[in-house]
């Protein structure tokens, strides 16, 4: 007994020691974490994984939130956690039967994917949680991602995942930001092994590029696999797509009288465009979007009759009925899987896995390609948005699977314009015309594409909430209908009063004229940059501002001009003042592109340079 | 969460045993398919026709039930809106059967009527497009998918709910986010019930129609009263900022069972008085026994001995937030011991509070739960308490006059209630017969800024000293506790990109949070200088953009703000005349704001104070409240002016 005793001391020693330096500033400091991925046969799988972590505070938010995630394929079926104090004494212990068991798709109007949840609660820190589950799978569609690095102010001293394939049965995977794994010997094949130790805990930054970039992370995919009674090979994106395609066999059934019904409407038409155009409006117009996942419908269609009868139906049905429809009115388009998100990890082209989580529609015509989203009740045609462009898809046709790109939104595409008339009086209150024209994915700045749909009422709140101008009194307004297709244009215009424009104060009216536009919700905090900088989004910011100001007042300070040109973007302020008016010009554009992390204080010097001229003040003085 | 209270009713009377009734529609006209907008809410995008409810008593077997019949016929006036209809119930099923029993849906049925070619075309809702999904251990939903539905359609559906929850039936919603045309409720209940009925949420005109029914059951007759009421042309609920209880917008009619009164029997009282409650509660295993339970350390007796009645409360205070860890559990009524949650260092709510106040009273001082509702939980009805109302627990103590308000589940200090509880009223549950008691007004959001300028070799010098207190200091300590002292550091810094900034200083007690930070640019040796003076502590963005408010306008907090600025005249500079004081009170007496310019022995001094006692505030004075916050957000863009002394 002493000698356990003498070992218990050693490791509060040791703990208390490490509490100086690598605890500080974190929430969870992971001392243990194994992750074991066995493959039993192409169809199964058994994830193990064992992690023992120090809760710190009770800022921790993420190793002590067990969520385990299962549906009918997966099962979790054991779940063992300990809490241990700090004199190395069992607290309590939970099972699988202390889990709640939710829905966690809420975003699905049924599914049936759930959690097991455990919520660990104990008030005296720093604890030590063990946890330990297992999860079998029978559908090997999804192989696990190991990402060792969670929430940030978490610390990792050591994190391992092992793969075991004793049937030789094969899988793939992909490396990021580690090392080659070590191969030994297991039953008649194989396990892999990866490690990573001491790692400081992660930082959330803006600008942030794909996880791999910088984190470790390991992709796993099988070569084949099943799911449902579904055989299917990932080996290459062709194989892949040949799947997908396999589970739309048979759904292609629309009746001759819903084809004809379809032909009316586009027959006429001259060219192929606006037969996509006619289908596509068919399609907003008679059916809405329900998400239903249930079994393998999480990855197989609805029938197109059936979309057609019932007139609703989630991406893939949706999407699956419009190619139906296109066909039948005889242009070719194609069922195509994306991975949908305005901030999500970019595929691997070279990595073909089931990653994807929406359906689109391909539709490949003679000069251009266009896509279409058949969830959106009012989306134009061909319009991507931040949501689905400039990324890989997964085109899956007759002979397989494609990796095709999608539309890529330059920033002489996304657009946005402002003309401003202010006509300043003395008392510091103005009045203004305000005019402003989005186009591309500027339509999405501040949800405003979203707005047209609604009623005056919120459009009228909208405004309101999001002029950012200060105190507005809005006389009239008016919404500008969307027009053009892949590159869509809106806008609005507004005339209203605007109090307090400029402050009179001590004899002088003070005035920031570059408020109408500006970049003040780029927040680029911190010194230290560890991830690589990259702007998925340009744009361009065009503002021409007039003021009058009132008679009698001169300009006792002014606004210097400013021209900018940088890799990241340019930025031009330039002002003229011609009798009582002041007409200023300004002109921001954000480029796209991927910079190296020793950037990025060129970076915020840029933004902050911008971030300072467009809060430049004028100073108008009374005439004496 | 719905408790159930089970009534074991030891008697028996038969309700005549009817054939569930449906809700039967008129048969749909083209006129109603040929409607295109709503008369008086023209830019609806949908439009509830008519939605009918009936509610009434059934016996089976020897079980109580109340059925709720729901019918709704909506007309889609534009694409955007197709999604009325997805539909999706909500049903009390607790997993274990032992918990209670489950509520289901005996009925269900829908139709879209669409009209094409001139013919009224019906399609039915299919079994296949019904689901039905357990969300947690407590709820399942049930919901469904209407076929075929266009803009211009009519969808239509009708369900009904067998419920044995009869003491707090499913409240009735008339007002909808899209506007109702037709709403109904008839409710039937048996003469031997008394039910307590309450029209909350936006006003507007409703009718009502009352009338006996009989059953002969035997040779006896049960009477019921029947009550219809009828809603027309109603507005859809506004979504607004500063709501604290967005459930308790929607016009609706909420039942509370409050007795069982059969002739011949004793009255049995289900839920009554404030003064029941509090009985009741009292000899409550779980709540009142509680509060007087529990064994605590010697040495912690030890340790307070000696101390005064308010350090003593502090101290246990302290000793409770750091002995046992709140759960993240809502509700007033124990559900673990004292040992338990010393064992597992951790508790609900109620555990934590309840341990609490015995923890107080065992150390001799006077101290009584009280039970209230959070915020977003709804406000508690002032006379008849309904359980589901509240779903929180904290302890008061009173020290000499003072009431103390502790909740040892939240980062706060002695006397202090974290925000979640600051909603309405709460009932204080003690020996001498309970009271309610307002939860606001125990701390405020209060705070001192203290700016100083000066102008020194070409360059402007701030140095900057903020005290919160209260509400503000948890804001902040919160805040800074969270992000970590550097990631805070930061932040604060990004807001002075003009500025060089150096010299930041954080420091907290339990009380009060300072920091202090300089900040300093060149300005040359202009002939003008301009110096903005308040740049900490005042926001220049108005706190409410919209012209005008449908709710009513609800702060958590009182506030007691005050900015100061001293700016040093440099040597050779005098300043321009300066802007003139100003005082904004507002006609209620509820906020005051002033400001105040003084020049003197080579200084100019600004002061801004603002003081907010009153925390309601009604549509009617919104249009007054947006232009005091206007014009107090314009002090923050204040500028003084400095010149060169000619000659």
């Amino acid at each position: 007994m002493r000698f356990a005793v003498s070992v218990l001391w050693l490791l509060c020693v040791s703990l208390s020691a490490i509490a100086q330096k690598e605890y500080e500033g974190l929430n969870e400091y992971v001392i243990s974490d194994v992750m074991h991925f066995t493959i039993l046969n192409t169809k199964e799988s058994r994830l193990e994984r064992k992690y023992k972590v120090m809760i710190l505070n009770d800022f921790a938010k993420d190793l002590n939130k067990i969520t385990l995630h299962y549906d009918k394929f997966t099962k979790v079926v054991s779940l063992k956690v300990t809490i241990t104090g700090q004199d190395g004494k069992v607290i309590r212990r939970y099972s699988l039967k202390d889990c709640r068991d939710m829905v966690v798709d809420y975003a699905s109007f049924s599914s049936d994917s759930r959690v097991k949840y455990l919520d660990v609660v104990h008030g005296r820190y720093p604890y030590i949680l063990d946890v330990e589950y297992r999860i079998d799978d029978k559908g090997s569609l999804f192989y696990p991602v190991w990402s060792p690095m969670g929430d940030e102010k978490q610390g990792i001293k050591s994190s391992t995942f092992i793969v075991s394939d004793p049937q030789n049965v094969g899988f793939r995977y992909r490396n990021g930001n580690v090392e080659e794994p070590r191969k030994e010997a297991e039953g008649n094949g194989f396990r892999y092994t990866w490690d990573v130790r001491d790692v400081k805990s992660v930082t959330m930054e803006p600008f942030n590029g794909n996880k791999e970039d910088v984190l470790p992370v390991v992709y796993l995919a099988p070569v084949n696999f099943e799911i449902g009674g579904y055989k299917g090979s990932m080996e290459s994106w062709e194989k892949y797509g040949m799947w997908a395609y396999m589970l739309c066999t048979g759904k292609d059934d629309l009746r001759p009288e819903q084809v004809a019904e379809i032909k009316k409407e586009c027959d006429a038409l001259p060219s192929d465009r606006d037969k996509v155009r006619a289908v596509y409006r068919y399609v907003q117009k008679n059916t809405r979007y329900v998400s239903v996942q249930l079994g393998i419908g999480g990855w197989q269609p609805f029938a197109a009759s059936h979309v057609h009868q019932n007139k609703f139906g989630d991406c893939k049905a949706l999407s699956f009925y419009t190619c139906a429809l296109l066909r039948a009115v005889g242009i070719p388009a194609f069922y195509t899987l994306i991975r949908a998100g305005s901030d999500m990890d970019e595929i691997p082209k070279d990595f073909p896995t089931s990653r994807f989580n929406h359906v689109i529609v391909t539709v490949p015509l003679e000069r251009d390609t266009i896509w279409l989203e058949c969830t959106s009740q009012f989306s134009p045609m061909g319009y991507m948005g931040t949501f689905t462009s400039d990324r890989y898809g997964l085109l899956v046709g007759e002979d397989g699977g494609h990796l095709i790109r999608t539309r890529r939104y330059g920033e002489n595409d996304n657009v946005q314009k402002t003309k401003v008339d202010v006509r300043l009086f003395a008392s510091g209150d103005a009045e203004m015309d305000f005019c402003r024209d989005y186009s591309g994915l500027e339509i999405e700045n501040d949800g405003f594409v979203h707005l047209l749909n609604k009623s005056e009422d919120e459009k009228r709140k909208w405004i309101q909430d999001h002029s950012g101008f200060g105190n507005l009194e809005l006389k009239d307004y008016r919404f500008m209908p969307l027009s053009g297709d892949e590159v869509p244009r809106t806008g609005y215009e507004i005339k209203g009063q605007l109090r307090g424009f400029a402050t009179m104060s001590m004899g002088r009216l003070f005035l920031t004229p570059c408020r109408f536009s500006n970049i003040a919700y780029i927040k680029l905090t911190g010194k230290e940059r560890f991830s690589p900088i990259m702007v998925r989004y340009p744009y361009i910011q065009e503002d021409t501002v007039r003021v009058t100001i009132p008679e009698g007042y001169r300009e006792e300070g002014g606004i210097a001009p400013l021209s900018l040109e940088t890799p990241f973007g340019d930025y031009r302020l330039a002002v003229r003042v011609q009798g009582e008016e002041i007409f200023i010009t300004r002109r921001f554009c954000l480029k796209k592109g991927t910079y190296p992390r020793t950037d990025y204080d060129k970076f915020k010097d840029f933004i902050t340079k911008v971030q300072l001229a467009d809060r430049s003040r004028m100073v108008l003085v009374k005439n004496e | 969460m719905k408790r159930a209270i089970l009534i074991i009713l030891f008697f028996l009377f038969v309700f005549s045993g009817v054939e569930a009734e449906k809700i039967k529609f008129k048969p749909i006209t083209k006129k109603e398919l040929n409607v295109d907008k709503c008369d008086f809410y023209p830019e609806a995008k949908a439009v509830i026709l008519t939605k009918v409810g009936e509610i009434d008593f059934q016996m089976d077997k020897s079980r109580l039930f109340y059925r709720y019949s729901e019918g709704v016929r909506i007309k889609v006036l534009d694409d955007d809106k197709k999604d009325v209809a997805n539909v999706k119930i909500m049903l009390y099923s607790p997993e274990n059967n032992l918990s209670g029993p489950r509520e289901k849906v005996s009925y269900l049925s829908g139709f879209t009527y669409n009209l094409e070619n001139g013919n009224i075309v019906k399609t039915k809702l299919e079994k296949s497009n019904i689901f039905s999904n357990r969300l947690n251990e407590h709820w399942v939903e049930m919901s469904f998918v209407l076929p075929n539905v266009k803009k211009g359609s009519v969808v239509e559906y009708s369900f009904m709910k067998e419920s044995s929850y009869f003491t707090n039936l499913e409240s009735w919603i008339f007002q909808a986010d899209i506007p109702t045309c037709h709403n109904e409720l008839t409710y039937t209940i048996p003469e031997y019930f008394f039910f307590q009925t309450r029209m909350l949420g936006n006003m507007h005109e409703v009718e009502r129609k009352e009338s006996w029914v009989s059953d002969l059951i035997g040779n006896e007759t049960l009477r019921s009263r029947r009550t219809k009421l009828i809603v027309k042309d109603l507005p859809p609920v506004e979504d607004e900022p500063f709501v604290s209880n967005p459930c308790d917008l929607p016009l609706r009619m909420e039942f509370q069972l409050v007795n069982i009164d059969i002739p011949g029997r004793v009255i049995q009282q289900i839920a009554g008085s404030y003064a029941q409650l509090n009985k009741k509660l009292l000899e409550n295993e779980y709540f009142g026994k509680a509060a007087n339970r529990g064994n605590f350390p010697k040495e912690l007796s030890e340790k307070v001995a000696g101390m005064g009645d308010l350090e003593k409360a502090d101290y246990l205070f302290e000793w409770m937030k750091s002995t046992v860890a709140w759960n993240r559990k809502y509700g007033f009524m124990q559900s673990k011991t004292w040992r338990e949650c010393l064992r597992d260092k951790e508790g609900g709510v109620a555990d934590i509070n309840l341990a609490l106040t015995s923890l107080f009273r065992t150390h001799g001082l006077e101290a009584d739960p009280l039970i209230l509702s959070t915020r977003g939980n709804g406000t508690v009805h002032p006379t008849y308490p309904s359980f589901e109302d509240f779903d929180y627990v904290v302890s008061v103590v009173r020290i000499g006059d003072e009431l103390y308000y502790a909740d040892a589940t939240a980062r706060v200090p002695f006397g202090l209630l974290p925000p979640r509880c600051l909603n309405g009223d709460g009932w204080l549950v003690s020996a001498s017969g309970g009271n309610m008691m307002p939860l606001k007004g125990h701390g405020g959001n209060v705070c001192a800024v203290y700016s100083t300028f000066q102008v020194k070799d070409g360059k402007i010098e701030v140095e900057i000293q903020a005290q919160d207190k209260e509400y503000a200091a948890l804001a902040v300590s919160e805040r800074y506790l969270k992000e970590g002292k550097e990631k805070f550091e930061d932040q604060l810094r990004d807001r002075y990109t003009e500025w060089s900034f150096s010299d930041f200083k954080y420091d907290a007690d339990r009380d009060q949070v300072n920091q202090r930070f300089k900040l300093e640019r060149p300005c040359g040796d202009a002939d003008v200088l301009y110096i903005q003076p308040f740049l900490y502590g005042l926001a220049s963005e108005p706190l409410f953009k919209r012209d005008n408010r449908s709710a009513i306008v609800d702060f958590p907090f009182h506030s007691r703000e005050t900015i100061s600025v001293t700016i040093l005249v440099p040597e050779g500079y005098e300043p321009e005349p300066l802007p003139e004081g100003l005082a904004f009170l507002l006609s209620s007496k509820g906020a005051l704001f002033t400001f105040q310019a003084l020049e003197g022995l080579g200084r100019i001094t600004l002061t801004v104070s603002f003081v907010m006692k009153k925390l309601m505030y009604t549509p009617r004075e919104y249009p007054e409240l947006k232009t005091f916050f206007d014009e107090y957000a314009k002090l923050a863009k204040t500028m003084i002016v400095l010149k060169k002394k000619q000659g």
